[in-house]
This record gives C-alpha cells, structure tokens and sequence, in this order.
C-alpha cells in the first residue's frame, strides 16, 4: 500500500483503505442471512398453521393494515399480541 | 413519538457496540421513550446478559430486551418508539438489511489505526457503496484512553483517520466527543447499569450524558431527512401528469 504524500496521518501508521478496497468483501462474509421474503421462514420458529373463523370486515382489516405496514399477516398479529401484553402488563401495575 | 431505529454495529468486535446499546436504551427510557432492545447477537446474548442483571438488581427504568434474527428485529418495528439493535462483530447481509430500513446507524470504533479504524472505514465504504447515505451513519468513538492527555491526541488521531478516509466520499460523520474506557464504567456495566448511570465521583454519567444526547440530536436530524424525502417522494408519485408529459401520455 502507497503512503499518500499529503497526509496529515502521522507517517508510522498507514493511510486509511480507499473505497474501491474490500467493497465487494465487506457486508459479505459469514454466508448469507434470513430473507426479508420469508423463504425460509422456519428459521425464526414460525412452522405452525394458524387457522380460525373470523369476519370478512376482519379479514379484509388485518389483509389491508398488513399491506400498509408492508408486513406480513403473521407479523401484524405478533405486533397485535406485543401491543395486547403491554396493555395488561399497564393494567397490572 | 416517531417510531425510529438505531442499530449499534460495527464488524470489529470489542469496540463497545453492546455497552453503547444498552446504554442508549436505557437513556431514551429515562426519557419516557417506548423502547425495545433487540440483541441480534444470538451466540453470545450479551445485552440479555445485561438486562438480566439490571432486572436482578432492580434498575430502574425497566429496559426490554429481546434475542432476535435481524429479520425479527426488522420486524420490530413499530412496536414502540425506539428501537435499539445490538448487533454481533461480524458484518453480513444482515448489516446491510439493518442499515437499509434504519433511521440512523452507529457504528462505534475504538482508537488503533490498524485494529480498529481500518475496519470500520472499509465497512463505512461497504455501506456507501450499497447506497447508504453518510447522514444515516454515525462513528462514535468508543473505549478511547481513560487519561485525558492521551484520549486527546487519540481523538485528534481517530478524526483525522476517518476524514481523510471520507474524502472524495462526502465525508463520514464522526459524532462529538469520545466514551472513556473507565474502570467504573465496566464495573457498572456488568451491573446492569447504562453508561448515563454510572457516576462515581468523576462527571462519567455526565460524559455519558452528552454522548447519548449527541448520538439522539443524530438520529433526530436523520428522522426529519428522511421524513422530507418520503413527503417529496409522495408528492412525485401522486402528480400523474409530470409521468404523462415525459412519457406522451401512453402509460408504461
């Protein structure tokens, strides 16, 4: 590695790395992670059908808010639950 | 309250990312702030660890704290006011996704040149070059020396180090001041107790202070970024004709 001449780094420590090294390296390493998608959705422990009769208003709610939050139905639903536990958790004290 | 959240990550380990998490945590639930804690670092849970310990000595304000995948952090989202993520010390996709939907990054370095400014300025490049805009990340010098002379010319050191690392990159933001790595603040921290805390006779909690309020004045500043493109954003999409004129009127 070439020491910049105008550096203002003391001269026994090397410049920092420029941008074009290790660019491609950087975010890449230790394989990849879950996807946003859900393709592998087991992963995060959701592997159980949850199904139940409810009201086509309800439905249609939870199909729409879900779609607004950009999230999933199962996502809404935790969110929903950790909203229900704050609410009693208030309650009790 | 917005919802906003701040991921605390750099891929070098040993650098105070859990320390700064949980302390700014802790600090915005001083506040009143709704917070939620994510630790993503599920092989060694050190911000558990860390909750676990302050629920033992019954530390007030309760922080909540709960192991996650990046994916269930993203996922957190909206369930409270800030969301803090702990991030393990390696870099990955998940990074990446975390940066992505952040509202602002940071990124805590220590003061080594080689061992740790390096790193963290080829991971401040990885981020750019994914399209990550510098407002939306913050270094924040951490675990610099205990004695004021030295964590002077460190600082002085560590600033000159990351702007020159910026240049012909529009420069990297480098957030106020430094944290101390103090005795005390390691002996309170395994406590349980957050950096804004721990005052044992020598203004620590006060330094602390202002580094959280630094670190917050930052994640504001982003949020309101953010927040005028999203406004710009909607009023492009819902003027039609503008996309009528520059394509003649046939629609995609």
């Amino acid at each position: 590695m070439s020491v910049k001449k105008d550096s203002a780094l003391p001269s026994r420590f090397l410049p920092p790395p420029p941008p074009e090294d290790n660019v491609k390296r950087a975010l890449n390493h230790y394989g990849d992670v879950r996807r946003e998608d859900g393709k592998i959705s087991r992963k995060t422990g959701r592997d159980v059908q949850f199904a139940t009769i409810v009201t086509p208003e309800f439905k249609k709610w939870m199909k729409e808010e879900a779609k607004r939050r950009g999230k999933k139905q199962c996502v809404l639903l935790e969110d929903m639950r950790a909203a229900y536990l704050k609410v009693q958790a208030e309650k009790v004290r | 309250m917005a919802n906003v959240m701040v991921p605390f990550t750099n891929g070098k380990g040993g650098v105070g990312k859990t320390a700064l998490a949980c302390s700014y945590a802790a600090a915005r639930a001083h506040e009143g702030a709704d917070v939620i804690l994510a630790d993503t670092n599920e092989g060694q849970q050190t911000a558990m660890a860390w909750s676990a310990v302050r629920a033992h000595n019954d530390i007030l304000p309760k922080v909540r704290v709960q192991p996650a995948n990046t994916r269930e952090a993203l996922e957190m989202v909206g369930r409270c006011d800030v969301l803090v993520v702990d991030t393990p010390g390696w870099n990955d996709k998940g990074t990446l996704l975390l940066a992505r939907k952040s509202t602002f990054m940071v990124i805590p370095t220590g003061p080594s040149p080689t061992f740790d400014l390096a790193p963290t300025v080829k991971l401040l490049h990885g981020l750019r070059a994914e399209g990550i805009e510098t407002w939306r990340m913050g270094v924040v010098l951490s675990r610099f020396s205990n004695d004021d002379k030295i964590r002077d010319s460190e600082e002085e050191l560590a600033r000159t180090y990351l702007r020159e690392a910026g240049q012909g990159q529009g420069g990297y933001t480098v957030l106020e001041g430094s944290v101390r790595n103090a005795p005390a603040y390691g002996a309170g921290l395994a406590e349980g107790y957050g950096l804004t805390e721990i005052d044992r006779g020598r203004g620590l909690a006060d330094e602390a202070r202002g580094m959280m309020n630094t670190i917050s004045k930052g994640v504001s500043a982003a949020l309101q970024k953010l927040m005028r493109l999203e406004k710009e954003l909607g009023a492009f999409r819902s003027n039609p004709g503008k996309g009528k004129e520059r394509d003649g009127g046939r629609g995609r």
